[in-house]
């Protein structure tokens, strides 16, 4: 099994859209965003949470994906 | 908003027995609302608490758990919930942290069209005084 990257956007969790922050903004645990599309404030450490819930669900997919390979192949 | 009284009512639950949010599960119905209205001194409905779900299904913030608990049976709170919950309480403390200042300040940006509208009036009825001031 090859190594993986997964790239996760930040979405707002009340519309879904994808979040845009200020371009020469840091943020840290404890920001608000504010989506640009509804205007509602997201917390930054619930959408790193829904991130990384996000980015655990495809590791476990693709690592599915990969060890249905292996065994294929193995028991061809 | 009653859809998000639904969630703090299972965060608040969640933290005063120290439950993570995939053992708690909710049923939408008579005992929940009485349960709701008691603790934020409102008057929802089942019907109004209903359709608030409906949309907390839409936007991913509750789900089933099982498929035959019925459309507003066992339900769950989702991670995107919780944030949702969250975001919401952290909005509201820093809403009510502002200076007067800010306060003033934002209360000028929300409601900007009815300024532009007052001033407006303003300068059509000044134009309307030296009008009639000229004749």
């Amino acid at each position: 099994m090859t190594d993986k990257e997964f790239t996760i956007e930040l979405k707002c969790l009340f519309c879904d859209s994808i979040l845009q922050g200020e371009p020469d903004k840091e943020y840290s645990s404890g920001n608000l965003l504010q989506c640009q599309e509804c205007k509602e404030l997201n917390d930054y450490d619930s959408l790193i949470d829904v991130a990384t819930e996000e980015g655990k669900e495809k590791a476990e997919e693709y690592a599915h994906r990969e060890i249905e390979k292996m065994l294929n192949n193995v028991f061809k | 908003m009653p859809e998000y009284k639904i969630l703090n009512n299972i965060i608040d639950y969640m933290e005063s027995t120290g439950s993570k949010y995939k053992v708690v599960t909710l049923s939408i119905n008579q005992k929940l609302v009485d349960e709701i209205n008691n603790t934020h001194k409102t008057k929802f409905t089942l019907n109004e608490l209903e359709k608030a779900t409906d949309k907390c299904l839409a936007h991913e913030w509750l789900e089933h758990t099982f498929i035959n608990g019925g459309k507003y049976g066992s339900l769950r709170i989702t991670p995107k919930g919780v944030g949702v919950a969250h975001s919401k309480k952290k909005a509201e403390e820093l809403k009510k942290s502002r200076s007067i200042l800010k306060k003033i300040s934002d209360y000028i940006e929300e409601h900007k069209g009815l300024f532009i509208a007052l001033g407006f009036s303003l300068a059509l009825a000044t134009f309307a005084l030296k009008l009639l001031g000229n004749n």
